[in-house]
């Protein structure tokens, strides 16, 4: 594609990133060089010199008119909102809690029916409802503001049914990060399908993982169950969350942590 | 098409390193030289997202919006590119989420989302004020697919670099030069068509 206007040697697919210097050294001598002996490109690069300054002209002066925010209280409310906090430092355990609160919900679910003693799906699932319950929510809120908040592909613009259909695959380090972390998954989970479900809408793939994880915690499958979760927790772009809300969060996190320790000992 | 075949160099979207600074220093708790961040692109991002929503208040709540955010997740930034660049992309999230939140309420028109103005339209004595490159290149702006006028308006407006402009969309500078050499044939013909002319007059077609 950006060999187009580049045939019998002409650079005008050259001109435009030349014109602001962003050409590779070798690229752009080429370019020099090349329109010192071609009409053609030369009457391209004055065109398009004359085009830019033309149009951002008609930029300039479409946006001259603008009423413009009031600058100094945008950023009073900027400050007042980020100031006399530290900004967050790099830590999955921050990043990952909402994940890694799910995960820990269910490693505790799954800790209480060992505990006690649960037998058959009926009772197990009536044992987890709270629990599971909850997770849910939290998967489903995750879900919600994924949609509404999230980070769309480049698509969008264009085309949104498209965009819509397109989620990012699941991400199994990210998945290990937050099991060795949170809840001390005891062997590697197998590959997630990560290609099967590359094209899949975000809901109905955490929908689908929801469903699995149910099924596997109803059969007392911890080892399915744990893998259910974590992938259903992948399928949910980790949306930042306010301060306040990942500070609940991670106090949710601490304890459920400490409570399955206990629970494991 | 990745960055190597692109024949483009990244240098152009490289932190500067004053920058980089400001940033470590936030990181380590010094909150407040956040503002000089805030100071130096509110703007110029204001301008971007004008473009985009097509509305100058929303594109305020948007750009104050996402300094908040960009805050919240500033230990994701990664100090080989521009603040700026990064700070765009989540604006751009939330300029899209607002576009498609308004879509859904039904509050416009399609075409007039899709149209994407710069500002709503006015009365005559502004229309007067303003010069005719600007209405058409604003009616022209009109025409482009979404993506195009993007690439468009941060290359020719915002004078975002091509390595920029591929980190900004998250699209690979291969992409970013066939979709702006698309949008800018799009907008010469148009633009010509409305009897704007820009020295060189000829053109290249």
């Amino acid at each position: 594609m950006i060999d187009e206007g580049t045939d019998g040697g002409h650079v005008e697919a050259w001109l435009d990133a030349w014109r602001t210097g962003e050409l590779e050294p070798e690229r752009a001598v080429a370019v020099e060089r090349h329109l010192e002996t071609c009409a053609r490109c030369r009457a391209a690069w004055a065109d398009l010199r004359a085009f830019a300054a033309a149009v951002e002209a008609g930029y300039r002066e479409r946006e001259a008119g603008l009423p413009e925010p009031d600058w100094a209280r945008r950023r009073a409310a900027v400050v007042e909102r980020t100031s006399g906090r530290r900004a967050p430092r790099a830590s999955w355990y921050v990043r990952w809690a909402p994940q890694a609160a799910i995960v820990v919900i269910a490693a505790v679910a799954i800790g209480v029916l060992v505990e006690q003693g649960v037998r058959g799906p009926d009772e197990a699932g009536r044992a987890l409802a709270p629990t599971a319950e909850r997770a849910e929510r939290r998967a489903e809120n995750l879900v919600a503001d994924e949609a509404d908040g999230g980070s769309p592909p480049e698509e969008t613009l264009e085309e949104e049914s498209r965009a819509e259909a397109i989620q990012d695959a699941p991400r199994p380090a990210a998945r290990d990060a937050r099991a060795d972390g949170a809840v001390e998954a005891e062997a590697p989970a197998p590959a997630a399908p990560a290609e099967a479900f590359e094209k899949a809408a975000p809901a109905a793939l955490a929908d689908r993982f929801r469903r699995e994880a149910r099924a596997a915690l109803a059969e007392r499958d911890s080892a399915a169950a744990r893998e259910a979760l974590a992938l259903w927790a992948d399928s949910v772009d980790p949306a930042p969350l306010p301060p306040a809300e990942r500070e609940r969060l991670e106090a949710i996190a601490d304890s459920l942590a400490a409570l399955l320790a206990s629970l494991e000992r | 098409m990745n960055d190597e075949d692109s024949g483009i160099t990244g240098a152009e979207s490289v932190a500067d390193p004053e920058e980089a600074g400001w940033i470590a220093r936030i990181l380590e708790g010094e909150a407040r030289l956040y503002s000089r961040l805030v100071d130096r692109y509110q703007r110029r991002l204001w301008f971007a997202m004008t473009r985009m929503v097509g509305d100058s208040d929303e594109a305020a709540d948007v750009v104050q919006e996402a300094f908040v955010k960009a805050w919240e997740k500033l230990d994701g930034y990664d100090p080989r590119y521009r603040f700026y660049t990064w700070l765009y992309t989540i604006a751009r999230n939330r300029a899209l989420n607002s576009i498609r939140r308004r879509k859904l309420r039904g509050f416009l028109s399609l075409s007039r989302q899709e149209a994407g103005p710069l500002v709503a339209p006015d009365d005559a004595s502004d229309r007067a004020r303003r010069g005719e490159i600007a209405l058409a290149l604003e009616a022209c702006r009109a025409t482009l697919p979404g993506d195009q006028r993007e690439v468009f308006d941060l290359r020719h407006a915002d004078g975002m670099a091509y390595s920029e402009i591929a980190k900004a969309i998250g699209a690979p500078e291969g992409t970013v030069m066939s979709r702006l050499h698309r949008a800018r044939e799009k907008m010469r013909e148009c633009l010509r068509s409305k009897g704007v002319t820009w020295g060189a007059g000829e053109g290249s077609g």
